[in-house]
């Protein structure tokens, strides 16, 4: 319902055009405003699900989604109804964030227009979409942060589209899919086999391959050499899930190879392992296209992963570099122990270093393909990597932490020129550990083996399984400890069903270690003695401590039980976080600043905050335009420091124009009358201001101090009516009323949302007040920190008690949220008011 | 008395993060065992091989529907306690969930207490008719 059809305009004798744009101006802003409410309120729902009470699925983020995208759209144009058509550029911002929350969301993803081959320098992350998110993170490290990164170009998800449409595939594919069951094992090995023979006996279509060849040679031409590697890039790849090492790649590619390499990457979208992945993530397969990237390729000496931060310990100060000589497949593969190196963030101390033993290297022949050298004895224990590019990988290393707003794994390679080149960055996933470490006595535990590295913490039991390929897997029992030689890709067909991992080599940087702590199962690597694990054995592997255990223990695989927030973690929690990532953050809070703008939005709620900001600002604007060349508004004059701007629905403009202050005994409004006398009778809080948390990008709260702002605050007033739009400190509160001689008539309604507190602070004062508005009659909805109250049909005198108690209430719990640090601290002030209230 | 019975749950959705969801609530917030397919179409072979105290299932699925389900208990006189939890809310599931018997129609995105509460009020109905009948025989 429009809500100015609640108040009957009584312009009177007054009636005239510069009224009548004040009266039309008002119905567009009170519109904007219900919508900017509505959105708000879908916003603090979705917040308040995220926390971890609520169990929802996909539905439920589409559904919001979709409300508050067509809320936007429209404040969008009631904001340029209003504001006129500079606030377009308010849309453009608004589908920029649009198309990147559609990459994030799994499903419904159709594949855009978009040509076969793409060249890198034309990429950025926004192109993800098309390109896959690890091609278009090596356009945006090139391009926009002009990072080292090789030439290349794209092979796009459009491409494999042609290919599956020209071959009539998709139809067959689905429906080997559909009947498969993800716990057979069998099925995933012979289904995926009929599927990958199926795409291998399809030909490339004719356009598609002079794109390549041509992409090629264009490529080649720009580099001093003719060697490529292809890489998989799949659409939703390392976004909500890391899809590590679960697709082909091919090093060193010949051009006469493009094409079958090209299909075999295809084909590796339906490995036994991959299509375990993507089911077990709930993703289907037709929603994750390929692209692949044809990269030129670094003749590598030394090359390596470096961790922004440790993924099992993220409070531990210091990146990691992991590396070896040659290739770095051997790394991720898990074939070779790396060094490892361990930097301070801020000062690039090294803090730690472990020379490893690498017997070998890969290599890139000339004439493509690579090839295992086996590295001099006496060279074997040198470092891999030196100083300067330790420091140079760490500057990177924060840069693209700051950029993405999250750890990231990067991995890197250094040419025989001594140049180093970044080869794809992803974001990490991180282990929380439990803060209070349990004391246990092990002392009389006998301890079999001790490894070196703590892959995935954690501790589990169970029987002993030796595995050492592929073949071994389907006759992993449930619940088994595996022990291997080396990780391999196969293995994360099993990882839902063991409960440790134990491996001779590898590092914290490999696809298998990224993966193992995906499914949290805990893992150990560096064990040389892992053949003294007998099969069928019971053991217990103490993973956090790096210690294996004979027998079952349970006090151990307790007490290493990382705090995984179960609900957090699970992937539909990761999915509505990242889609909440570009939902709900404020970036833009300070109207007066200079980049209050509307490009400078990262989210829909700076969009909304937006245009709420401008709408009120232009509705004053608009008033100033016109005849009278003056303010309609005028300006409240109190001495509380804030800033109301005050327009009359049922008057003109004063007669004397110099009048442009009303003092606070001269308001007219009885409704604003009364809850002004709320305000004033608790007054602005004396306390010096306390410090304020920003509302987090990432993970971490950063502490501001405050001046105690107030922004631009108004009233839109008549004799009988009141909207009041305050904006206190943090939090904004926005109160309608109207009290007329008709109890039906009469109302209040009451929004209050935001804070500077963090969300869970935010949301006890939302709580408090909900308590104390039930106890005079409000019906209330809360959503995360969004509160929305309403009482009506009540008498004058009914409607000025509640106002001025409203006044009152809404000075206490100015920056209280600050304060309500858990729900006891927020239970006694809840008490509190009441009492002073008067509400007992 | 205490009836010495395993306290089971079948879980179906098409959606495996909410099944994922679902077992980590019942682990968590109760001592029942829990199972769980994404498959609606196992559905009936499951059925004919185990017996379960409650089911939790959403409403549509390809191939199977929750109310197939709900009919296929009722109509086979199965003692499992249905509770339907479903994103389609319409008033015609609602009651037609209700008229075969459906021991709870919850709205998604559900409480977690919430559900935990259906599901412990879904199994001392199923023991309490466990009971009747040993009782009656």
């Amino acid at each position: 319902m429009d809500k100015t059809e609640n108040y009957k305009f009584d312009s009177g004798e007054n009636s005239n055009s510069d009224l009548q744009t004040i009266q039309k101006n008002f119905a567009l802003f009170l519109g904007l405003l219900e919508q900017n409410n509505n959105v708000l309120g879908i916003m603090g729902d979705m917040e308040e699900k995220s926390q971890g009470e609520y169990l929802f699925d996909i539905h439920y983020i589409r559904e919001c989604l979709t409300e508050i995208r067509n809320g936007i759209i429209q404040i969008i144009n009631k904001m340029v109804a209003l504001g006129g058509p500079e606030y377009e550029s308010l849309r453009v911002r608004f589908n920029e964030i649009d198309s990147v929350l559609e990459t994030v969301l799994p499903g419904q993803q159709t594949i855009k227009k978009d040509s076969l081959t793409v060249s890198f320098d034309r990429l950025n992350r926004n192109r993800a979409y098309s390109v896959g998110s690890k091609n278009a993170q090596l356009g945006e490290m090139k391009s926009r942060l002009n990072m080292p990164v090789p030439e290349g170009f794209a092979i796009t998800a459009r491409a494999y589209q042609h290919f599956v449409d020209a071959n009539d595939l998709q139809a067959r594919i689905s429906r080997r899919i559909d009947s498969l069951d993800i716990k057979s094992y069998d099925d995933l090995v012979r289904i995926g086999g009929e599927i990958r023979e199926m795409i291998n006996a399809s030909p490339i279509p004719l356009d598609l391959v002079s794109s390549i060849l041509q992409s090629y040679r264009e490529l080649i031409m720009r580099t001093s050499h003719g060697m490529i590697s292809m890489r998989s890039s799949a659409i939703g790849e390392d976004t909500l899930f890391s899809f590590a090492g679960q697709y082909a790649s091919y090093l060193n590619v010949r051009e006469e190879d493009l094409i079958d390499k090209y299909r075999e990457i295809l084909a590796s979208k339906f490995t036994p392992q991959a299509i375990y992945y993507f089911l077990s993530h709930s993703l289907s397969e037709a929603e994750l296209a390929m692209s692949v990237g044809c990269v030129s390729m670094i003749d590598a000496k030394a090359s390596g992963v470096v961790y922004s931060r440790d993924p099992i310990d993220p409070k531990d100060d210091s990146i990691i570099v992991n590396s070896i000589f040659g290739l770095g497949k051997y790394l991720v593969n898990g074939s070779l122990t790396p060094d490892e190196f361990r930097l301070s963030r801020d000062e690039g101390k090294i803090l730690y270093s472990r020379i490893a033993k690498k017997p070998v290297r890969l290599i890139n022949l000339h004439d493509g393909g690579t090839i295992e050298e086996a590295i001099p004895e006496e060279e074997q224990r040198e470092p891999s990597i030196g100083e300067k590019h330790l420091q140079e990988l760490r500057e990177y290393a924060l840069q693209l932490e700051q950029h993405y707003r999250m750890p990231q794994d990067i991995e890197w390679a250094i040419d025989n020129k001594d140049k180093l080149f970044l080869l794809q960055s992803r974001p990490l996933q991180i282990i929380r550990l439990k803060s209070d470490a349990v004391q246990l006595d092990t002392a009389h535990k006998k301890k079999i083996v001790i490894g070196r590295t703590t892959v995935c913490p954690g501790a589990g039991a169970g029987p002993v399984y030796h595995v050492s390929s592929f073949n071994d897997l389907p006759n992993v029992p449930e619940g088994a400890v595996l022990i291997t030689h080396h990780p391999f890709p196969g293995l994360i067909t099993i990882m839902s069903k063991v409960s440790a991992i134990v491996s001779r080599i590898g590092g914290l940087a490999s696809h298998m270690a990224t993966i193992a702590r995906e499914y949290h199962v805990p893992t150990i690597s560096g064990v040389p003695e892992y053949k003294m694990l007998k099969s069928g054995h019971i053991v217990t592997v103490d993973a956090t401590e790096k210690t294996i255990y004979a027998g079952k223990h349970e006090d151990i695989v307790k007490a290493r039980k990382p705090e995984y927030d179960l609900f957090e973690d699970s992937g539909i929690h990761r999915v509505l976080d990242r889609v909440l990532d570009l939902v709900t953050p404020l970036r833009l809070l300070h109207p007066a600043e200079d980049d209050f703008l509307p490009e400078n939005c990262i989210s829909f709620h700076d969009i909304t905050r937006f245009a709420h900001q401008k709408s009120m600002e232009e509705m004053f604007r608009r008033s100033q335009e016109m005849e009278s060349k003056e303010w309609l508004g005028y300006k409240l004059k109190s001495d509380l420091p804030v800033d109301i701007s005050i327009i009359y629905l049922d008057r003109g403009l004063s007669d004397d124009v110099k009048e442009k202050y009303i003092t606070e005994k001269d308001i007219e409004a009885t409704p604003m009358r009364n809850f002004w006398a709320g305000i004033k009778a608790e007054g602005w809080p004396v306390k010096s201001p306390l410090p304020v948390f920003t509302r987090g990008l990432g993970t971490g709260l950063t502490l501001k101090t405050t001046n105690d702002y107030s922004e631009f605050s108004f009233a839109v007033l008549g004799r009988e009516y009141m909207m009041l739009s305050l904006r206190m400190g943090y939090h904004f509160v926005t109160v309608e009323a109207m009290r007329t001689d008709e109890m039906g008539n009469n109302y209040i309604h009451m929004q209050y949302k935001d804070g500077g507190a963090t969300l869970d602070r935010r949301i006890r004062r939302i709580e408090l007040l909900k308590n104390i508005l039930s106890h005079i009659g409000f019906s209330q909805q809360k959503k995360g920190d969004f509160l929305n109250a309403g009482v009506s049909y009540q008498d004058k005198k009914e409607i000025d008690e509640k106002l001025f108690l409203l006044g009152r209430l809404t000075m206490k719990t100015k920056q209280l949220d600050m304060a309500l640090s858990n729900d006891a601290v927020a239970e006694w002030y809840t008490r509190d008011f009441i009492k002073k209230l008067g509400l007992e | 008395m205490k009836l010495d019975m395993k306290r089971t749950i079948l879980a179906i959705d098409s959606e495996v993060h909410m099944l994922k969801l679902l077992e980590q609530v019942i682990e968590e917030g109760s001592s029942y065992r829990i199972k769980t397919t994404h498959n609606a179409l196992e559905v009936p072979e499951i059925l004919s091989r185990e017996a379960f105290s409650v089911i939790i299932t959403e409403i549509e699925m390809p191939g199977f529907s929750g109310i197939d389900i709900l009919k296929k208990i009722h109509d086979e006189e199965r003692a499992e306690e249905v509770i339907i939890l479903t994103a389609f809310t319409s008033l015609e599931y609602a009651l037609e969930a209700f008229k075969y018997g459906a021991s709870d129609f919850i709205a998604k995105p559900v409480e977690k207490k919430r559900l935990v509460n259906s599901v412990n009020r879904a199994m001392k109905r199923y023991e309490d008719k466990m009971l009747a009948q040993l009782t009656d025989n």
